[in-house]
């Protein structure tokens, strides 16, 4: 897992401030928003489409971590970003939302099961 | 009677006669399978191309919607604004057959003007679209159907023309007119069967003046503050009158009282069509002094007439509010119901539903009585659909804050009768948009630019119409998460430009609604991590909670009004810090935005805004 370069440097400044820095690196705090996710006919796999950002042309975000919970009745997806362009944190940028995807594998089939994003809004589903 | 009713689906017209006329044509027959519309041959040749449909079925109907279609294969340029672009007329005068020497008189009213350009040599063919209802509605009203005329907005072009096909060309894409209509009027009266039901343009609120608007503010404040004595007040359709009701003899003294104040203008005054742009230098522009100054404002001193009220202010409001909340098992049918008013002109609430059965009225009446509530039957089309949402707002309407292409919707807004979405521009820097024409962007490669005849810098916004919708937009924005299925109406723009220490709201597709910010700078040149100087902006900043993103580019900066919880446009999203996503004690929150007193003093037309409260589902 990588550590993004924003995240890093508040890290460093909490720690010489506070001293209470325990792990070099942590997840990144950003959650993808999922507009939409596509289901494969065995019902295994989701084709995940969230915002990323892009900018000065420069696709931005990249899939720092995914995470899946299935129970009987959901199916929990949390998709983390990671900064991958340089720049300073400080800078001021004008960028526009940028359409990606990854794909997740469930564990069971999704059948009617509900599918969720970590903080409990709702992801919609489409069967091709 | 029949329920549920039927409101006509789109017709497309019978095209009777296309024909063109030009300097190269001067006496052409009607049947060339190209018609020709524009300047050319460098400015020394001009073509104009007539048409005639058959209209005789939309006499004495109410006009929603009518677009003009026309299969753009060929011109001089490609782009969203090619010239003065080309513009669509009411023929005034009869006629069977043209030629450059006698050709018919046409009228500037309700003109329309589509600016963009499709076709070789340099891009594909693509449909031209014109919003024609002001003119289908003065036929449908009576005006003698001659036809229209298609030719350049300002035949003072050098070069600027399209070629279309004609009803002739055998590969298609005709010339088309769609039109949606309905019939006006009471649908079932008031009776045995409940309450009233009737059908009608909703939405068909007359342009009033500054002082009118502000005196309308005042008499609605008055009536929100003595909900007992009086009604909500309105200003007369016709006569431009203001009126009060009144329920008590103390709401008829309050009522009667003349209202004074201040009222803001200039909204819409600058006009973006005048000639004679101000081209500064670089060092000029540096040295400019940002526009910070408050809009001008004209005294005001309106005396409201006063009329006889049964329900007061409070009890309809009260009754409008419970409504929005009941559910099926207490009103029958109450999931067709989507939004609910009042209506002060009948001193009463009207519901919109898309059905109206015997068992809703009879509910309806049996709760409020018989003339208390009326339902206005309404298009399916037009309901905010329940499954629509922020990240899903794919009906024939559009709200605010909503995912689209790149970015998110800023705020509705009419040009005249075009329908137009306001956003950012730097969303637009090349690509047009999938809501339709960018049809003005204050946004070019290094940054902001000056609109063509304007003066000043307009920050980073972009005013699209809404070709691809055929409602156009809604005065809502979404409110809430990224998901959320909820808006909040829109009471129009603020009247001051930011200052510093105002609180506002953002409303974007990816980080959801985020209140809390205060503004920090305003009128700022910014210069942006790639270069790009956008000039003034208004800068935010917010010290905890969730930051926005560049996905939120365009989105709607308001506040929220205590009193009925409409939004008071503020701004249009531009910018913010790079890789932010939650502040922090050493990097807080930014939020740049353009004031919307810029896009009021920029763009052509107004914001689109209702007088509906309460949350939209």
């Amino acid at each position: 897992m990588k550590c993004h370069r924003s995240s890093a440097l508040r890290l460093a400044m909490v720690a010489t401030l506070t001293g209470l820095l325990t792990a070099g690196c942590v997840h990144s705090e950003r959650l993808a928003v999922i507009t939409e996710a596509v289901i494969s006919p065995d019902e295994r796999t989701v084709s995940v489409t969230f915002t990323g950002d892009r900018i000065d042309g420069k696709v931005c975000t990249a899939v720092d971590d995914t995470e899946v919970t299935e129970t009987a009745q959901r199916v929990t997806i949390g998709i983390h970003l990671a900064n991958v362009c340089e720049g300073s944190p400080t800078e001021l940028v004008a960028g526009t939302g940028v359409e990606q995807t990854v794909q997740i594998h469930l564990t069971a089939p999704l059948g009617d099961r509900v599918v969720e994003m970590p903080d409990g809004q709702s992801i919609t589903i489409r069967r091709p | 009677m029949h329920y549920p009713v039927r409101i006509d689906p789109w017709t497309s017209l019978a095209l009777s006669t296309d024909t063109f006329v030009s300097t190269d044509y001067p006496s052409p027959g009607n049947a060339s399978t190209w018609l020709h519309a524009g300047k050319f041959g460098n400015g020394a040749k001009v073509a104009r191309t007539y048409l005639k449909f058959d209209t005789t079925a939309l006499t004495g109907k109410a006009i929603l919607n009518a677009d003009l279609k026309l299969w753009s294969y060929k011109s001089n340029a490609c782009g969203m604004v090619v010239g003065s672009g080309i513009q669509v007329r009411r023929i005034t005068s009869a006629w069977t057959k043209v030629t450059l020497s006698a050709q018919p008189t046409t009228t500037a009213e309700d003109a329309i003007t589509n600016r963009a350009s499709y076709g070789a040599p340099n891009c594909k063919e693509e449909w031209l679209w014109w919003s024609i209802e002001g003119i289908v509605a003065d036929w449908a009203n009576g005006a003698p159907n001659y036809g229209l005329q298609v030719r350049a907005a300002n035949e003072s072009d050098v070069t600027n023309w399209r070629m279309f096909h004609s009803a002739e060309f055998a590969g298609g894409h005709p010339p088309t007119l769609v039109v949606k209509y309905e019939d006006q009027g009471i649908v079932a009266p008031a009776g045995a069967d409940g309450v009233e039901v009737f059908r009608g343009n909703g939405e068909d609120v007359p342009q009033m003046s500054d002082a009118l608007s502000a005196a309308l503010d005042k008499a609605t404040e008055a009536a929100e503050a003595n909900p007992v004595d009086l009604a909500q007040p309105y200003a007369d359709a016709e006569t431009g009158q203001l009126i009060t009701p009144a329920v008590t003899t103390t709401g008829q003294t309050l009522a009667a009282k003349t209202l004074t104040g201040q009222a803001v203008t200039g909204e819409g005054s600058d006009d973006p069509t005048v000639p004679g742009a101000v081209e500064a230098s670089e060092e000029g522009d540096a040295a400019e002094i940002p526009d910070t100054s408050a809009a001008t404002t004209v005294s005001y001193s309106i005396t409201s007439a006063v009329a006889n009220a049964k329900y007061s202010a409070g009890s309809l409001q009260a009754i409008a509010d419970e409504i929005a909340d009941l559910d099926a098992t207490q009103l029958p049918g109450a999931g067709d119901i989507h939004i609910s008013g009042v209506q002060p002109q009948r001193n009463r609430v009207v519901v919109e539903a898309t059905s109206a059965s015997v068992e809703m009225r009879q509910a309806l009446a049996a709760r409020y009585g018989l003339d208390k509530v009326a339902i206005r039957l309404i298009d399916p089309a037009q309901v905010p659909i329940t499954t629509e949402s922020r990240n899903n707002d794919i009906g024939d309407y559009i709200a605010g804050g909503a995912a689209y292409g790149p970015c998110t919707t800023g705020f509705a807004w009419m040009d005249g009768r075009t329908a137009a979405m306001l956003t950012a521009g730097h969303c637009h820097d090349s690509t047009g948009a999938s809501l339709g024409l960018v049809a003005y962007d204050t946004y070019g490669p290094k940054g902001t630019v000056k609109l063509s005849g304007q003066s000043k810098y307009r920050g980073d916004l972009a005013l699209i119409y809404l070709t691809q919708r055929k409602g156009g937009g809604s005065a809502s924005v979404w409110i809430g998460s990224p998901t959320s299925t909820q808006r909040r109406y829109v009471s129009g723009v603020y009247s001051e430009y930011a200052k510093v220490g105002d609180r506002y709201c953002v409303s974007g597709r990816v980080s959801g609604e985020t209140c809390g910010w205060t503004v920090k700078e305003v009128g700022k040149s910014v210069r942006y991590g790639n270069s790009e100087t956008v000039r003034y902006l208004v800068i935010g900043e917010k010290s905890s909670g969730t930051c926005t993103q560049p996905g939120d580019s365009g989105s709607p900066v308001y506040t929220i009004r205590q009193q009925d919880g409409r939004v008071v446009a503020r701004g249009i999203t531009s910018g913010g810090r790079r890789d932010q996503t939650e502040a922090n004690f050493f990097l807080p929150c930014r939020h740049l935005f353009t004031d919307i007193r810029h896009a009021v003093n920029a763009m052509p037309g107004s914001i689109k805004r209702t007088t509906q409260t309460g949350i939209a589902r």
